[in-house]
């Protein structure tokens, strides 16, 4: 199949007050994955739509492959698009066997019934459903009919794959399991992929890059690991994984590192990116600045000797939660509450703990 | 301060809202004409054929004499002149009557069923819903068999035992008496249905603090009811106003007009339609009053009592006084639905009308009559053919407006859901006369032909469809057009292949529907007609007011099994919820 390049250049929605969508500027490659995250009506399902033609702009605009398909001012319908979609609901007809359901693309492209028959089969064997062809979506798991739903969207050879919650009716197991099988697809048929999910591991799985959508707007779009590990944003830093957010002001700076004053007991020394890690752009620091920072909680060391010397703390336990393979712990140190993952032998049962942030630990937010 | 900043943010979410109507409109034409075509053209059918006669009435109306200006004293002598100020008091002293003794018969039985422990609440609730399918019309004859004056059966066996019955059958109060074991079951429905959804445990807080069973009922029962209690009311007393069928035959003979017999009076001889347009101005009056009230009284507090625990719901034991309420309900049923109908079936066996109940006196006589006759077959045949068009063009006209309004943006969508369901409500006469209005004048002028009664059925019926078309629509999740959409089909192949398909259920069930109202319908087939357009209905009035009421029976059972055969068709097709319709 011939894939196609997904631009987003402005692209907004209102609906009445609401904006759900907000100047969103995104360009999908082609045969890449990108994944929408976000929280509940963050505009997820809105851009998708866009895309799809189900929905048209207020302003922006969309080009797939170079051609434009959607402004303000003109849209191309849904059916001239060449896309595939895949619903949160499977949107699985119950009126027409898995096989008709898989056909009905082909069928209106016109081809002839041979072709439509191994076609059909073909999809089905992808999505590993051999031999289930006869069956009604009645007859069907939850797992089966998102299956039949991927096998119809993508038996017509879309240019373009768009899938909105696929996975978020399955249960925990499976869910696991498709988001693997999914994304193996993906690269297998080197497919052009826009997915939505507010699931942040999904989204580590499925994407070669991870949009995080906050309020309509995107706050960042980068590969999993960077927005795990370089945030641009609190929101982006609280929305995936765990973090404790820090406030401070630059005291201090030499030799990569500044010195930094927070609300803990004592100024905290942190490691700056340079070279392999740059800066995010943006993020000049200079002696005086506020700040915020960032620190995961399963790099701080707590108890055991101190490395260095430098960002060892002491704080009394304010919460202590055995999880089975660490404690969670909450300690608080000055006037923050600093959360921490220590493992289940280095737990001393004290009420007052040394914490240690090694200076790599810490991320300076850009905003 | 917080009106301030509302009234222009409203404004201008109306205004954007409109723009961005238009702007689809704009691009549905540009790039689908064909659904373009479809979508518009039915708003305009819709509009046409409803908006237009509705508002054609309610301008004549007011106009009732050509010359002379338009005052109210024109008007009051206007009324006096036609007669109609005695048939507005009639109608209003018969609607209020009835609407009072349906009351009185459907609460108790009403509560009975829904919170108490009384056996056969099934049988009650079939049997009441049954009711409902039997005409008015049909009813009727039974009573003047049974009440009639002279050879009345039950007159009859009432005089041989030295009593008298306490009010003729043949009067406002024998109507009163009809009407009331005819349309109670529309308080009782209302009502049970509320009360099913009520939550229990506000009448058992009144039982903790030690209220009796009737003051638990008198203070907590009924004052939740109310709501559902009103709109019951209103449903009684608006259907006791339209209804034409049974005030004609007994008016007929109690020589006394109510609103409906007298516009039928001035549709016949001689034709006077500017004056039955202001006879119908009273009824189209009370419609609006009712829907108003409906809307804003009782739309807000519907559901206050309904709190999800529908299944926890204990029955209230009523120990012995269960049989009386048994007994209680069992004889409303009898009187209302067992004993006009076996009167009917046994009448249309009789050789002679009036002659006793006995084997020389059976015959099939009066089925081979109807099955010789070239009228009776014109008039199936015109049954037939109306209501299977009526009902097919009810169902994709009302697809075709509930898909605009459900699916698109496009501005007027609450006026097109308005005109479609605003026949519902008006009394077919009052819409009969607005057809006419406007159908005997050309380019229109169809009037005398079947066409006016078609579209008189359409007009009517297309509530039905409505109602039932925009329930499948909704539960239709738009994901299922719009997987068909992405893969290429246009939007009339997804109609075709997917939406049609899948509305069909409930499609199926509001074609049968109408299919059967229409093909027993009286109203408009009886102002509209002229020989040769008959129907099934209005031979079987024809019949009865020539005086040969075996052939009226024998037509009317039939009519009845045709009645009972499509309500059990429903049934079968959309399981059970049919009697809320
Ligand atoms: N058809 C609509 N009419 C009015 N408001 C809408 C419509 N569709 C979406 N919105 C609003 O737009 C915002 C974004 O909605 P959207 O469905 O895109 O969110 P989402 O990110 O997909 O959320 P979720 O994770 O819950 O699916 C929400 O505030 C929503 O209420
Ligand atoms: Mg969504």
């Amino acid at each position: 199949m011939t894939q196609a390049k997904l631009e987003l250049r402005g692209l907004s929605k209102n609906f009445d007050d609401v904006t759900a969508v907000d100047a969103v500027n995104l360009t999908v490659e082609t045969g890449e994955s990108v994944v929408l995250l976000g929280p509940s009506g963050c505009g997820k399902t809105t851009t998708l739509r866009l895309v799809a033609g189900f929905v048209r702009p207020n302003g922006g605009e969309i080009f797939i492959d170079g051609e434009q398909v959607a402004s303000a001012m003109e849209t191309l319908p849904t059916e001239k698009r060449g896309i595939g979609m895949v619903f949160q609901n499977y949107a699985v007809w119950p009126h027409k066997t898995v096989d008709a359901n898989i056909a009905f693309g082909l069928r209106i492209k016109g081809l002839p019934r041979r072709d439509v028959t191994a076609l059909t089969a073909k999809a089905l064997s992808l999505v590993k459903m051999d031999g289930l062809g006869g069956r009604y979506p009645s007859e069907l798991s939850g797992g089966q009919q998102q299956r039949v739903a991927l096998a119809r969207a993508l038996v017509v050879e879309p240019t373009l794959l768009l899938l909105d919650e696929p996975l978020s009716n399955l249960d925990a197991s499976l869910r696991e399991e498709m988001r693997f099988e999914i994304r193996d697809l993906q690269r297998r048929l080197n497919l052009t992929m826009l997915y939505v999910t507010h699931d942040q591991q999904e989204a580590m799985v499925v994407a070669d890059r991870v949009v995080v959508m906050n309020s309509g707007r995107m706050d960042q779009a980068a590969p999993p690991e960077d927005i795990y590990r370089r945030p641009r944003t609190r929101f982006v830093a609280s929305f995936v994984g765990q973090a404790n957010l820090i406030e401070g002001r630059v005291e201090k700076m030499s030799d990569g590192r500044a010195t930094i004053r927070t609300g803990m007991d004592r100024t905290g020394v942190v490691a700056l990116p340079g070279g392999a890690t740059p800066l995010p752009e943006g993020a000049a620091l200079e002696v005086g600045r506020e700040v915020g920072l960032i620190v995961r909680p399963e790099d701080v060391t707590v108890g055991g000797p101190g490395g260095d010397g430098v960002n060892e703390f002491s704080g009394s336990v304010l919460r202590r939660v055995f999880l089975g393979t660490s404690y969670d712990m909450t300690v608080k140190i000055g006037d923050v509450e600093l959360r921490c993952q220590a493992p289940k032998n280095a737990s001393p049962a004290d009420n007052t703990v040394n914490v240690h942030i090694p200076a790599e630990a810490w991320w300076i937010l850009e905003e | 301060m917080a009106d301030d900043s509302l009234a222009p943010s409203l404004v201008g979410r109306l205004v954007r809202r409109a723009a961005s109507g238009v702007s689809e409109l704009r691009h549905t034409l540009r790039n689908e004409p064909i659904k373009f075509a479809i979508l518009i053209g039915a708003a305009i059918l819709l509009a046409t054929l409803v908006g237009w006669p509705l508002g054609t009435l309610f301008w004549k109306g007011f106009q009732v004499k050509g010359d002379g200006p338009l005052t109210l004293d024109n008007y009051i002598s206007v009324f006096q002149e036609g007669g109609l100020i005695d048939a507005l008091e009639n109608s209003l002293y018969i609607s209020t009557w009835t609407t009072l003794f349906s009351l009185i018969l459907a609460v108790p039985m009403a509560w009975a069923v829904a919170r108490t422990d009384m056996p056969f609440k099934t049988l009650i609730t079939a049997a009441s819903a049954a009711t409902f399918v039997v005409p008015s019309f049909i009813v009727v004859i039974s009573w003047i068999f049974l009440l009639g004056p002279n050879e009345g059966g039950i007159t009859l066996f009432l005089e041989s035992i030295g009593l008298k019955l306490p009010f003729r059958i043949f009067s406002r109060e024998g109507l009163i008496f009809v009407l009331t074991f005819h349309l109670y079951p529309l308080i009782f429905h209302t009502l049970t249905s509320a009360m099913a959804n009520m939550d229990a445990s506000y009448e058992e807080a009144a039982g903790a603090v030690g209220a009796g069973k009737l003051r638990t009922l008198w203070s907590i029962t009924l004052p939740l009811m109310l709501p559902a209690l009103v709109s019951g009311v209103i449903l009684v007393f608006l259907d006791s106003l339209a209804l034409f069928g049974a005030p004609r035959a007994i008016g007929l003979s109690g020589r006394f007009h109510v609103l409906t017999t007298k516009i039928y009076v001035l549709f016949k001889h001689p034709p006077r339609f500017e004056l039955a347009a202001a006879a119908a101005l009273p009824l189209m009056a009370f419609t609006v009053v009712a829907l108003w009230l409906q809307k804003n009284i009782l739309g807000r507090k519907r559901f206050t009592t309904v709190s999800g625990r529908a299944g926890a719901v204990r029955p209230i034991e009523l120990g012995r006084w269960k049989w009386a309420m048994l007994a209680f309900c069992l004889a409303v049923v009898f009187v209302s639905l067992a004993l006009p109908v076996s009167t009917l079936v046994v009448s249309s066996f009789l050789s002679s009308w009036g002659e006793p109940i006995s084997w020389e006196n059976l015959t099939v006589e009066s089925y081979a009559i109807i099955a010789d006759s070239p009228d009776v077959y014109s008039a199936v045949s015109n049954g037939l053919r109306l209501s299977f068009s009526a009902a097919t063009v009810c169902v994709l006209l009302a697809v075709a407006i509930v898909w605009l309004v459900e699916r698109t943006e496009i501005p007027g969508r609450g006026l097109l859901s308005f005109l479609a369901m605003v026949p519902f409500a008006f009394p077919s006469v009052a819409l009969a006369v607005g057809l006419i209005l406007i159908f005997i004048h050309p380019p229109f002028d169809i009037y005398g032909t079947l066409w006016i009664i078609f579209v008189g059925y359409v007009v009517k019926r297309i509530a039905f469809a409505y109602i039932f078309a925009r329930n499948a629509l909704k539960q239709l999740a738009p994901e299922m057009e719009e997987a068909a959409r992405v893969l290429g089909a246009g939007w009339l192949r997804t109609m075709g292949e997917i939406t049609l398909p899948l509305l069909k259920g409930g499609l199926a069930a509001a074609w049968v529907l109408i299919f059967s109202i229409s093909l027993r319908e009286l109203t408009m087939s009886i102002l509209f007609y002229l020989p040769g357009t008959e129907t099934m209905a209005v031979i079987v009035f024809n019949y009865f007011e020539d005086g040969t009421f075996e052939v009226a029976s024998a037509i009317s059972v039939v009519i009845l099994l045709i009645s009972f055969v499509s309500v059990y068709l429903v049934k079968s097709i959309i399981g059970k919820g049919v009697q809320e319709i």
